[in-house]
Order: C-alpha cells, then structure tokens, then sequence
C-alpha cells in the first residue's frame, strides 16, 4: 500500500523502500511542493546512498556537509526505513556549516534530525508540537538510534498531540 | 523622510520593526508570491554571529554590507522579547533585541545549536514563524 497525503506530505510503503521518482532541488535545499506525490525517500534500496547525496545538492564552502554528518545521516535513515519499511518525504534538507539538517512537518508536529559535522558531537532528535503557530511542547534525544528514528517518524503521521 | 535608525541609548521599543536579510538560498522559502523564512535563517553561526543575529531597523540598512541581495523578512522587537512564553510553562526564551549602531541590532541570548540544541531549534522555529506574520 502506498498512502501519499498532502500537504506536508508523507508516504507510507508497506512493501518496503520505494525510489525517488522526482527530485526538487533548489540551491542546495530540498523542498516538497504543498500537494506532492512521490518526491523522495530515503530507502533500503542499493541507490539509496545515491540519492541521499543527490538529495544534498549544492552548498557554500562553509556550509557544506561533512562526510561524517553524511555517514551519520544515511546510517539513522537507512536504519529507520529497515526498522519500519518507512519512507516520509522531509519538508528540506539543509546543510549549515557542515552539519545536516532534515526537517518533516505535518500539521502541528515537525521533527528534525540535526546530523553534527564532526564525531564529538552526537546527532539530535528534535520534536515539536505547535499551537496556534508557536511552538508550545518541545523534546529532544540525544544520540538517537535508527528505530527512535522510526517511531519519531511513524509519531508525526500519529493523530496524538503527545510528544 | 527620515529613514528609520535605531536609537543606541534608549534601545527599541517593542513596536518597531526590525529586518533581518537572507544570506543562503535555503533560508527562504517561495510559496507563490510569497517569501517565507526558514528555521535555518535562525540558526546562530559559529563564526559570523559572535554577538547575536544580525537584523537592522530598514530592509535596506541591513544589506547594505551585503554583495549577495536575496530578500528578507522583517519581525516585531515584542514578539521576539516574548517569543517562548507559549510553550507550556510561558517562560519566554529570555531573547532581546539590542542596537549596537544606529543601523546595526543584535537579537541576544540565542544559543548555538551545539550549545542547547532543543532550544536553539525551538527558538529558530518560533522567529521563522514570527517572521513569516509580517
């Protein structure tokens, strides 16, 4: 089965890791039109080392990631879509001095996985609940595994206002 | 028509409006005919913001250092000072917007994503939002 829902949009196979049909890549950035239908996932699939770093795109010098935050990054993902034969398109995709930053929103949930640029410091798994267009509950693991990665994933497609 | 300037002595009042420009492609987005920021238009760098983010009191003030003109997005000094206090607790983030030159303020007490990540993050979603109202 393979549900795509708008806006915000994330797709669910059943069947495991699908390919990327359609890349939208602006300057560096990746960013999911308003009523998307396959844009990207991030999959078990031997490409998808391939189009995780087709995904990164362009960047500034300073900006750039680094190869561990790209290894870091592609290892919690891949990991996450085996764990939970899960594909959610993310709302962008940013490098910011060297680090990876990929953010998923749905309604009121956004979850970003900050990806550091260097081995002394620990990936993060950001969680946010907005109300009214403020941010009112946050949380944050440290060092996330592949499966915590599934769950904050399968956690945004929830119908829960629980972090 | 006098330009507005920031004050350095007696600071900004909650009313005025401050500008913040767009530096990188990926700290806007295009929505139509409207530009929105990023959360990652947010985010304090290592090197470049030492005291703060940078935002000036015109959109024109605060590029005129710049060689690269790629927008910006504009925000209320009171909701910057009050941003936070809808999270559950209503403690505000503890942020200010303080003048350094007549065409020059820093946004203050904002971590580094490696210092505070939660809270970094949080306050950069909430100033993209803040943003994007105005």
């Amino acid at each position: 089965m393979l549900l795509t829902v708008p806006a915000g949009a994330a797709e669910v196979n059943n069947h495991g890791a699908i390919n990327a049909t359609a890349v939208f890549r602006q300057m560096g950035r990746i960013t999911t039109p308003s009523a998307g239908i396959v844009s990207l996932s991030f999959g078990a699939c031997p490409e998808s080392k391939g189009i995780f770093e087709a995904c990164l795109g362009r960047a500034a010098d300073e900006d750039a990631a680094t190869d561990h935050a790209k290894n870091t990054t592609h290892q919690l993902i891949s990991g996450a879509t085996r764990a939970d034969t899960l594909s959610l398109k993310p709302s962008s995709i940013d490098q910011v001095e060297g680090d990876i930053i990929i953010r998923w929103q749905h309604g009121a949930k956004t979850l970003m996985l900050l990806s550091p640029a260097v081995e002394t410091v620990a990936p993060k798994l950001y969680r946010e609940i907005v109300r009214g267009n403020r941010v009112a509950r946050t949380n944050l693991i440290d060092n996330p595994s592949a499966t915590q990665l599934a769950d904050s994933l399968r956690w945004i497609l929830d119908g829960t206002a629980e972090l | 028509m006098e330009l507005p300037s920031f004050n350095v002595q007696e600071g900004i009042s909650n009313e005025q409006l401050v500008f913040r420009a767009f530096l990188r492609p990926n700290w806007f987005e295009v929505h139509g005919t409207e530009t929105k920021a990023t959360p990652v238009a947010f985010l304090r760098r290592r090197d470049r913001d030492p005291d703060g983010l940078s935002v000036g009191p015109t959109a024109e003030a605060c590029q005129a250092y710049l060689s690269i003109k790629m927008g910006f997005c504009k925000l209320v000094a009171g909701e910057i000072r009050r941003a936070g206090e809808t999270r559950e607790g209503g403690v505000s983030y503890g942020m200010d917007v303080v003048p350094d030159r007549i065409d020059h303020a820093n946004i203050i007490n904002v971590p580094h994503r490696h210092e505070n990540p939660e809270l970094a993050l949080a306050i950069a979603s909430d100033l993209a939002k803040i943003a994007n109202e105005h």
